[in-house]
């Protein structure tokens, strides 16, 4: 299995999974820095020119949740068999999808990566938008899905109760992305916690540059 | 099994339009959302998001439209909306995904600058969403288009939940002023969505 990935935490959700399952993929490095996610090459690859991306025995597949979602039925490990299950961790992976994704990564990247990269601190971004702006966007629409992550985590030790499984390579790389940034937990205590046992795990690596 | 839903609802329309084709008998309730209902503490005691739709399954509660989609496929183990094949399950899902993190917001956004605004008396469109909207918009229906040529389906030979998903952010591709103009795939795919009788007896109300 092929997967193309970069230190962001989108791909570094698959790379964390894989190393949690044991199992091998030959990496094929983008460098979204340097734009070669925009390259005709990767283009034919995945046209919405992101990362992650697997290539499986002629399976090419992208969308990070969708890959580990297909890691989890593949190995049958770390994956619910029943439909309920199933279910419960989707819907946890669709809300990580549609209310975490995108807020987190600007935080991420001008909070955290951006001052390790000497990157100015005021930048505006390739379509135009206002870095600053967008932080503050993502701040605001941040709040609630971390309410409904904080009241989950108070009674759940890993997304699907006592047992850790793929769901938590995605909520957990992507919480812990934003525990990188300056983001202000304080009334998400129990996110907190469960970022720090995310952390804990054996197989999870920081994601950032120099990971 | 109960669905909490709101007639004008594309997500609720995902989750409808899967119980359709299954054949499977949902207790619709629905919510008004003119009036706050999803935000009192009765409906965020079922889904904290306050958002719809949300199933109650003989007590196992769900939210997120295609997850719920999913699941509803998986009480009648229907192969072909949702296959069992790892593979082909993952091709669904990606599409899935890919709603969420991309169409659904873009369609949304020109939805309710477009059309809901006006519906709602909340003032004139803001431009700069307008714009972004349909500037993702015309990214990502192209990507649709160049991956529809020579397709009947999303995935595969047959309908599967992801043309449910895909389709359902056109709901109101009309009224909203989506650009769909020029991409003749997707335009000859969701002809053939809007014929099928699932597709009929989940449209909304008409309204503009």
């Amino acid at each position: 299995m092929k997967l193309y990935t970069h230190w962001s935490f989108s791909p570094q959700k698959v790379s964390f999974a894989l190393r949690e399952l044991g199992c091998a993929a030959e990496e094929v490095r983008i460098d979204l820095l340097r734009g070669e996610h925009k390259t005709p090459a990767f283009t034919a690859v995945n046209p919405m020119q992101k990362l992650p991306v697997i290539e499986d025995d002629g399976l090419v597949l992208w969308e990070s949740n969708a890959i580990l979602a297909y890691l989890g039925e593949r190995e049958r490990a770390l994956w619910p068999e029943d439909a309920r299950g199933r279910a419960d961790a989707l819907r946890w992976m669709f809300f990580e999808a549609r209310y975490l994704a995108d807020s987190v990564g600007p935080l991420w990247f001008f909070e955290s990566v951006a001052p390790a990269l000497g990157i100015p601190a005021e930048a505006n971004l390739p379509d135009g938008t206002v870095a600053a702006e967008r932080i503050a966007r993502g701040r605001k629409d941040l709040e609630r899905p971390l309410a409904i992550a904080d009241q989950h985590f108070a009674r759940s030790r890993w997304v699907l109760g006592d047992a850790f499984s793929l769901a938590d390579c995605s909520l957990g790389m992507t919480l812990s992305a934003l525990a990188a940034s300056r983001f202000d937990w304080t009334p998400y205590p129990n996110a907190y916690a469960y970022v720090a046992r995310i952390r804990e795990r054996a197989a999870w690596r920081p994601a950032h540059p120099h990971s | 099994m109960k669905l909490y839903y709101h007639p004008i609802s594309i997500n609720a329309r995902k989750a409808r339009l899967a119980a359709v084709m299954l054949d499977l008998d949902l207790d619709l309730e629905p919510l008004d959302i003119a009036a706050g209902a999803h935000k009192q503490p009765e409906y965020l005691a079922i889904n904290p998001n306050g958002l719809i739709p949300t199933l109650d399954d003989d007590g196992f509660v769900l939210w997120e439209s295609n997850a719920i989609a999913q699941y509803l496929a998986s009480k009648r183990s229907s192969p072909d909306l949702f296959p069992s094949d790892p593979r082909a399950r993952a091709d669904v899902s990606r599409w899935q995904f890919w709603d969420v993190a991309h169409w659904s917001p873009a369609v949304q956004t020109l939805a309710f600058e477009c059309m809901y605004k006006k519906m709602a008396g909340l003032g004139a469109p803001d431009a700069a969403a307008v714009d972004r909207g349909t500037r993702d918009f015309h990214q990502l229906v192209s990507v649709l288009d160049a991956h529809l040529e020579g397709r009947a389906f999303l995935v595969g030979q047959r309908l599967t939940l992801a043309d449910f998903s895909i389709a359902a952010g056109l709901t109101f591709a009309t009224p909203a002023v989506m650009p769909v103009g020029g991409y003749e795939h997707v335009q000859r795919w969701f002809a053939s969505i809007e014929k099928l009788d699932a597709w009929k007896k989940t449209a909304p109300p008409a309204m503009v």
